[in-house]
């Protein structure tokens, strides 16, 4: 069986069917990968400026909009300087 | 900690909700379901352009149609105090003494002292399966404050979580 217990209490980075990247500390999860995000903030990619991170606060997010969940390395997320990353938006799959 | 006992907890309080077509609703929680069905009120609609608004006195948000909510950033704190209550509390009601329980859930005019009394009775006849009752830590018991009557047609909501152990 597959679970996201491993990843509560760590930071996640969530990437939703509308195409935006939240990471946030999965505080809670249920079967239907309904989930929890502590502190989260949304990250908006762009070719011509920085990564733009906007705070979020508690959410709730729907397991259905749900692409994927990913654990997110600390170490190397917070030695990166997101002003210098360029990067294509993700497009969206669904609005 | 569940999604839902997160939303339960949000009962009153405001909260922000985009739909999957990417309408927002700022309100506060009236009630909500396990679908995550809610209803709101005093609610600003607005249209996922952000171009126009609408205000509702209430509106009723069907469960799946809802791509995230917002809650407040102090609710997390509250409800993982509750929790902890709530185990805190069981662990102490472990081996009460009690009866046989009735099977299956009875069905009308339940008291939460007789629920309770259920359960536990429940409980203590698992004694003997250790591993089972090891992982049980603690349950809640949640119902709606409404009276039922002989022949009514709808029956108060009576929410019964387990709480189990990670381990």
């Amino acid at each position: 069986m597959s679970s996201l217990q491993g990843y509560v209490d760590r930071r996640v980075l969530v990437i939703l069917q509308d195409g935006r990247v939240i990471v946030g500390t999965l505080a809670g999860y249920d079967q239907k990968s309904n989930v929890v995000l502590a502190e989260s903030k949304e990250r908006v990619f762009s070719t011509d400026e920085g990564v733009e991170e906007i705070p979020l606060g508690l959410y709730l997010v729907k397991g259905d909009m749900i692409i994927l969940i990913g654990e997110l390395d600390e170490e190397i997320d917070q030695s990166t300087d997101l002003s210098t990353v360029h990067a294509e938006p993700i497009p969206p799959i669904r609005f | 900690m569940l999604p839902l006992s997160l939303l339960n907890a949000a009962q009153n309080k405001p909260m922000l909700v985009e739909l999957k077509n990417g309408e927002t609703f700022n309100g506060h929680l009236v009630n909500c379901d396990n679908f995550m069905n809610i209803t709101l009120r005093e609610v600003y609609q607005t249209s996922a352009e952000g171009d126009r608004f609408w205000k509702l006195k209430e509106c009723y948000v069907r469960g799946s149609t809802i791509k995230y909510l917002r809650v407040p950033d102090q609710l997390l704190d509250s409800v993982k105090e509750e929790q902890s209550r709530a185990r805190e509390a069981n662990r102490g009601a472990r081996g009460a003494p009690g009866g046989r329980g009735g099977r299956g859930m009875p069905n009308r005019g339940i008291s939460h002292q007789s629920l309770s009394t259920l359960l536990m009775s429940n409980h203590s006849l698992q004694e003997d399966e250790e591993e089972e009752v090891d992982r049980w830590v603690g349950v809640s018991l949640e119902a709606e404050d409404e009276e039922c009557n002989e022949g009514d047609q709808a029956f108060p909501t009576i929410t019964i979580r387990f709480f189990f152990s990670n381990t």
